[in-house]
């Protein structure tokens, strides 16, 4: 048989990437923020994750419509992705835009006078919003799990890996956020135990992904594999994901969560801990992306 | 309702690409733009290499992966069989580029000219062309630039050629351009619904297969095995 | 003219067509609205586009658009075929069923016609040049001129050199019209470029079968066995090309040697990878198992040939086990080829022209093929290779004033490049090469002081480009042609052709037709820019000189005289776009030889003075340390010649690397695309690298006739390079010597007659 045949062009490209990321950090933050507000945790960080959950969303739907050949060219044919809930995208578009209009309501209604009171929060509305943030989450991965033609994405395992890594990378956001908001680094120690447990989850369900690519009966889905682990993404995966992705925050909350390690919970070392998880987000929806292209299009006769 | 197919033989083509050229030719298509490619990938060690050239554009997939994708309906099996794009509806998400297991489908950047010098009356022709396919004048719809295109088994000349009383695959005039125009005879196209006709016998020979299968994708283009693979 | 590469040579013509104007009245009626539109336009609704389509622009009749028929020019086998024009616009252009050649299928060359007539990059108008400094890099400072200037121009320069030289300081290069022109000014030198291809050593089957019979008539069910010699067979021509297809379909097997695994290889039954310049030999070790096993066609070579006895006694030492040593193909493969040779009838051995035959010996490789295909019983015999079935039409007169007292006479003695006379001068052969042209211009007895090349592009068809670019530096050049070849960026006066979709011919078909047949070409659109046909041109430069009356007769009237035969006229024959003769092929049994039969040992030969036989002399050039490998240059599907270097949809679907094995990329740290140097002892040549499984490790390959290197032309003609900046040159005296030393009876071409070494830069 002769060798698979090779992709003639690249599809998706960084502003895909920045969009799931982004589209993830912001339901992550919504979910943080709800967490928060259920369990009491910390009022400071739940008002920071609903005001970030709205915008962060809206600012990857807008690199979305960015990243469309005809977006900027025929914008009203935008509406046409409402019309198609069939596929996974149209379906997501909706989603995101429920989530959207939700968060920002539940984020900034409260900020809204009319006939000089303030508008009150409902309840109810929180918890539909919070759905909405599982589907966003889980939407970015199933996006691309659903390409039957990418065997590297269709893989149960991937949308559970963007879940994860969406409310890992969205805690981190709104817990930075908690500490520039107020320069003050308390409270953040209550989410280490959580921090660990999505972390090592995350680490974990990769660990799957990559088994189930390395051990593909296709060789595309070996070669995506080979590119992350071995080729030209290795030095990302491994400094940049594994290492400063999860590693780095999954030590810094098993040594914070020791007494000697009430040091961590300064602005600083926290900012640091969650720059690192945001970098490893965004590397990771990179490393998913990019090693998917190296298997696209190659079709062996 | 006729459902257009085709069967390529692999035995017989000889990768030369007129197939190529006739397209771009018939269907306007952009610089750096092409609807079908031949794949000409080496297997094997000197001197027992071989290179068989697979011709490769979209398989008219009955179950198109594509048309699952496309967020905005713009992508679409029509009764006959063919999948076709509705440039007009197309966002050029792209979605459809990644689904397609057949690396069948293009997104057009830009609609460049061939030349620097600019575009040469051909391709100003082109830009004047209609929305759509146009089964009057045989003429293919004009490009768009952000959208994804594809083969579209020369839709125009079919709806055409039917409308002039023509038989597609028969009569040059209402069968797609590569077809007509292979050198090697490797092409035939026709009514795979029709059990007599010269598509249907090529496909249910012995041998034809069908590209991917295994994606449940029922494509409407049946290869015939070369003798080397055999 | 700046230097500006993306800038077309010249502007638009002066004498658009009324059609023309029209298709632009639409173009600017979208451009004014969408103008107008503003934003609108960019972003109203898609709708608005739809009413501009070119049913408004032209009405409905004009998009739908009308079928012309005419021949194709994008090769020298001329397929009958439809061009369809909308609005003015040639829009596609599609085979003829029923045509010899096309037979309703057009290759990739055939259907890039279109953007081969629109490529804007075309000579639009006469140049004249300004700066007497010329190079590839030097701008030329053209003047765009009228037809009267530069006409003027060139007229009084050949007057100025008539009156000063003589008519023998004039000399050109061509195939078409040049020889009457030469005629009526009274030069003996007029050179072609076909001894570059081929006619050296086709001319030993013409000593061998009196006639010229390497065109295939391959045919399913009838051809069972085919193999392919000496490079480039199988894809690069249209008619060619379906005839294998088809007789493979039909069954039969197909055999390739060549070094590289090319598109026909591919397709082969069986691909031999035989060392380069050793075809001859793997020839005489078939000829040999035939002869020995008894297997060659008795009723055919009883009746049709002689020689047989000297053949079986010559042939003896000629085992596969001798041949596997020199071809590197194992005895029982060459074995087996014999035997298939021998007993599938109708087997054939096909050989086509190409820059890879010119080798020190194709003369006698070419005599092995004839003897090979003689003993198959394959020579003008259906399934093997004919000669042309040419139409019976009537000859017109040479010249307009007939019979035309010439004002001078064309003397022989005068030729500028010396020939050994004898046989060499009796056949093709007396043409010379090209390269010996070149160096008897520079060395010749008299000054050469105007030369005239029409679509030659003498810079890419012989080796040692630098010496055509030194010898064109102080010489007058004019040049007929309609893309700026890197010959024309040399030349003083530029004259632009129309292509042959503007152009109108009649054509007797010839190579592939079993059957005579007759086609026209016409215009399919009015000429775009002020060009000029070459007979037009010698014309225009004729009248000043006071020659006009010695040029042909040309026009519909001419053509319609010659049909007068077949009881046609020109137009009808426009309607038709071709007719074939009711005249069934029946094969020749009387061959224009001494004996009147094939001579296996030749007789034309042995006057002369030359090997009868064709005794295997050793290889041609074998690698040395310095140069260690074999060089071989080939043509594709998508060329002809330097000729569609222009066509960006052929180069769109090309591939240009040098190819070069794996294992020897490797050793010396060579990755694809690296851009390589080839250097052999004439010359160096920079390509980028294509590493494949499908050549020789003891052989490089290139694409023929790209690589321009002139600034004024589309930047996508330097893509490639051109395999005639190393190949081996070789002067008039050279010739001599050889043919007097009994090493070759025609000017055979030695250019493929070096290795090269590789080096990444």
């Amino acid at each position: 048989m002769p060798d698979p045949i090779p992709a003639e062009q690249t599809t998706w490209g960084s502003l895909v990437v920045i969009y799931l990321f982004i589209a993830g950090v912001g339901a992550g933050a919504y979910l943080t923020a709800w967490w928060a507000e259920r369990r009491g945790l910390s009022d400071r960080v739940a008002v920071v994750g609903r005001r970030l959950a709205g915008p962060l969303v809206a600012l990857g739907a807008l690199l979305l419509v960015f990243d469309l050949g005809a977006g900027l060219t025929h914008p009203w044919r935008i509406v046409w992705l409402y019309t198609h809930p069939t596929s996974m995208m149209s379906l997501g578009i909706w989603i995101l835009s429920v989530f959207m209009v939700l968060a920002v309501i539940d984020g900034y209604a409260s900020l809204v006078k009319f006939r000089g009171r303030r508008l009150p929060r409902l309840r109810a509305l929180g918890t539909v919003a919070a759905v909405t943030a599982v589907g966003v989450m889980v939407y970015t991965g199933l996006l691309l799990g659903v390409i039957g033609a990418v065997p590297f994405w269709n893989n149960p395992a991937l949308p559970l890996l963007f879940l994860v890594s969406a409310l890992s990378t969205g805690m981190a956001a709104t817990l930075a956020g908690s500490v520039i908001v107020s320069r003050r680094a308390d409270g953040v120690a209550a989410f280490g135990g959580l921090h660990i447990g999505l972390v090592g989850t995350e680490a974990l369900v990769l660990a799957v992904l990559l088994f189930f690519a390395a051990t593909s009966h296709q060789a595309t889905t070996r070669s995506s594999f080979q590119a992350i682990t071995q080729g030209g993404l290795a030095p990302v995966f491994w400094l940049g994901l594994v290492t400063l992705g999860l590693a780095v925050p999954l030590v810094y909350n098993l040594i914070g969560r020791r007494p000697a390690g009430a040091v961590l919970h300064a602005p600083v070392p926290v900012l640091l801990e969650c720059a690192a998880v945001l970098i490893g987000g965004f590397l990771l929806r990179h490393l998913i992306v990019a090693a998917g292209m190296v298997g696209h299009g190659f079709v062996s006769i | 309702m006729a459902r257009w197919g085709m069967t390529i033989d692999l035995d017989l083509c000889i990768g030369c690409e007129a197939c190529t050229v006739a397209c771009k030719a018939n269907n306007f298509t952009p610089s750096g733009v092409s609807w079908l490619r031949i794949v000409k990938d080496e297997a094997g060690q000197f001197p027992n290499v071989t290179r068989l050239p697979f011709p490769l554009q979209c398989q008219q997939c009955a179950k198109a992966p594509c048309v699952d994708v496309c967020p905005t309906g713009a992508t679409y099996v029509r009764d006959d069989g063919i999948v076709a794009v509705n440039y007009d509806k197309c966002v050029g998400c792209q979605y459809c580029v990644l689904a397609c297991p057949y690396g069948a489908r293009t997104f057009v950047e830009d609609l460049a000219p061939y030349y620097p010098a600019g575009k040469t009356e051909f391709e100003l022709f082109a830009g004047l062309l209609g929305g759509e396919p146009d089964a009057a004048t045989g003429l293919p719809g004009r490009h768009q630039a952000g959208v994804v295109e594809k083969c579209v088994f020369c839709v125009q000349k079919i709806e055409s050629g039917i409308a002039a009383g023509l038989t597609p695959g028969v009569d040059a005039d209402a069968t797609p351009a590569c077809v007509v125009t292979c050198i090697a005879g490797a092409r035939v196209f026709g009514d795979l619904d029709d059990p007599d006709s010269a598509v249907s016998r090529k496909a249910s020979s012995s041998g034809a297969f069908r590209f991917h299968e295994e994606y449940g994708t029922e494509p409407n283009i049946y290869y015939l095995p070369a003798r080397q693979l055999a | 003219m700046a230097q500006d590469n993306a800038a077309p040579p010249s502007g638009a013509g002066a004498s658009r067509t009324v059609t023309r104007r029209r298709f632009l009245g639409g173009a600017v009626a979208v451009g004014t609205l969408g103008a107008l539109g503003g934003l609108a336009w960019r972003f109203g609704p898609d709708l608005f586009h739809a009413a501009f389509s070119p049913k408004a622009a032209e009405g409905a009749a004009a998009a739908v658009g009308t079928k012309l028929f005419t021949t194709c020019g994008q090769c020298d086998q001329e397929c009958v075929v439809t061009a369809t024009v909308r609005g003015g616009v040639l829009t596609k252009l599609d085979g003829v069923p029923g045509d010899q050649k096309s037979d309703g299928h057009l290759c990739p060359k055939g259907q890039a016609g279109i953007m081969e007539l629109y490529n804007p990059y075309r000579l639009k108008k006469p140049l004249v040049r300004t700066n007497p400094v010329k190079g590839f890099d030097v701008d030329p400072g053209w003047k765009e001129v009228s037809w009267e200037e530069a006409t003027d121009v060139v007229a009084s320069k050949l007057a100025e050199i008539l009156a000063s030289d003589g008519p023998r300081a004039i000399a050109g290069d061509d195939f078409n019209y040049i020889g009457s022109f030469a005629k009526a000014l009274g030069t003996p030198n007029t050179y072609r470029c076909g001894n570059t291809c081929f006619y050296g050593p086709y001319a030993t089957q013409l000593a061998v079968t009196g006639g010229n019979f390497i065109h295939a008539d391959l045919r399913p069910g009838v051809t069972k066995y085919i193999l392919a010699l000496a490079n480039t067979v199988g894809t690069v021509e249209n008619p060619f090309a379906r005839q294998v297809a088809q007789a493979k379909a039909g069954g039969a097997k197909l055999v390739v040697l060549d070094p590289r695994l090319s598109e026909a290889a591919a397709k082969a039954d069986l691909w031999v990878p035989i060392r380069p310049g050793t075809d001859q030999a793997a020839l005489l070790a078939i000829i040999n198992v035939i002869i020995a096993e008894d297997l060659y066609d008795h009723d055919y070579v009883d009746s049709k040939t002689v020689g047989l006895d000297e053949l079986t006694a010559f042939i003896q030492p000629y085992t596969p086990e001798w041949a596997a040593a020199i071809t590197g193909v194992d005895a029982a493969t060459l074995r087996g080829i014999g035997r298939d040779m021998g007993t599938m009838r109708q087997a054939v051995a096909i050989i086509r022209k190409g820059p890879s035959r010119s080798r020190k010996d194709s003369w006698r490789m070419v005599h092995a093929w004839a003897i090979l295909n003689a003993l198959v019983g394959a020579i003008d015999m259906p399934g093997g290779c004919i000669a042309d079935r040419s139409a019976p039409l009537a000859a017109v007169s040479a010249a307009k004033k007939a019979p035309a007292p010439y004002p001078e006479a064309i003397d022989s003695r005068e030729k500028l490049m010396p020939t050994p006379g004898g046989l060499y001068d009796a056949n093709l052969g007396n043409f010379g090469t090209q390269d010996a042209f070149a160096d008897s211009i520079v060395n010749g007895p008299y000054p050469i002081k105007f030369l005239l090349c029409a679509g030659a592009n003498w810079l890419h068809s012989s080796p040692n480009t630098d010496k055509w670019v030194k010898l064109l530096q102080d010489r007058f050049l004019t040049v007929i042609d309609y893309q700026m070849t890197d010959t024309a960026w040399l030349a003083d006066v530029v004259l632009p052709c129309p292509t042959y979709l503007e152009r109108e011919e009649l054509i007797s078909a010839k190579n592939y037709a079993p059957l005579p047949q007759v086609q026209v070409r016409q215009p399919v659109v009015e000429r775009l820019y002020d060009t000029r046909t070459e007979a037009e041109i010698y014309d225009l430069l004729a009248e000043p000189l006071g020659l006009a009356d010695y040029l042909p007769p040309e026009g519909e009237q001419v053509f319609d005289t010659r049909l007068e035969p077949l009881g046609l006229t020109f137009d009808e024959l426009k309607a038709k776009g071709f007719i074939i003769l009711d005249q069934p092929f029946t094969p020749t049994t009387k061959f224009k030889t001494p004996s009147g039969k094939i001579e296996l040992c030749s007789s034309v030969l042995a006057d002369a003075g030359f090997d009868p036989l064709p005794t295997w002399v050793g290889e041609p050039v074998e690698p040395t340390d310095e140069y260690p490998l074999y060089f071989v240059s080939f043509n594709s599907a998508r060329t002809f010649m330097s000729e569609h270097a222009w066509n960006e949809w052929l180069n769109q679907a090309e591939d240009y690397g040098l190819w070069i094995n794996a294992a020897t990329a490797a050793a010396r740290g060579i990755r694809s695309g690296d851009n390589v140097t080839v250097t052999s002892p004439y010359g160096r040549l920079t390509a980028p690298a294509r590493i494949t499984q499908g050549i020789r490790p003891d052989t490089v390959a290139l694409l023929h006739g790209h690589g321009h290197r002139n600034t004024g032309s589309a930047p996508l003609t330097r893509l490639g390079a051109n395999d005639n900046d190393i190949a081996r040159p070789a002067t008039a005296q050279d010739h001599i010597e050889w043919y007097q030393s009994k090493e070759e009876p025609f000017a055979n071409a030695r250019y493929r007659d070096f290795t090269v070494k590789i080096e990444r830069v």
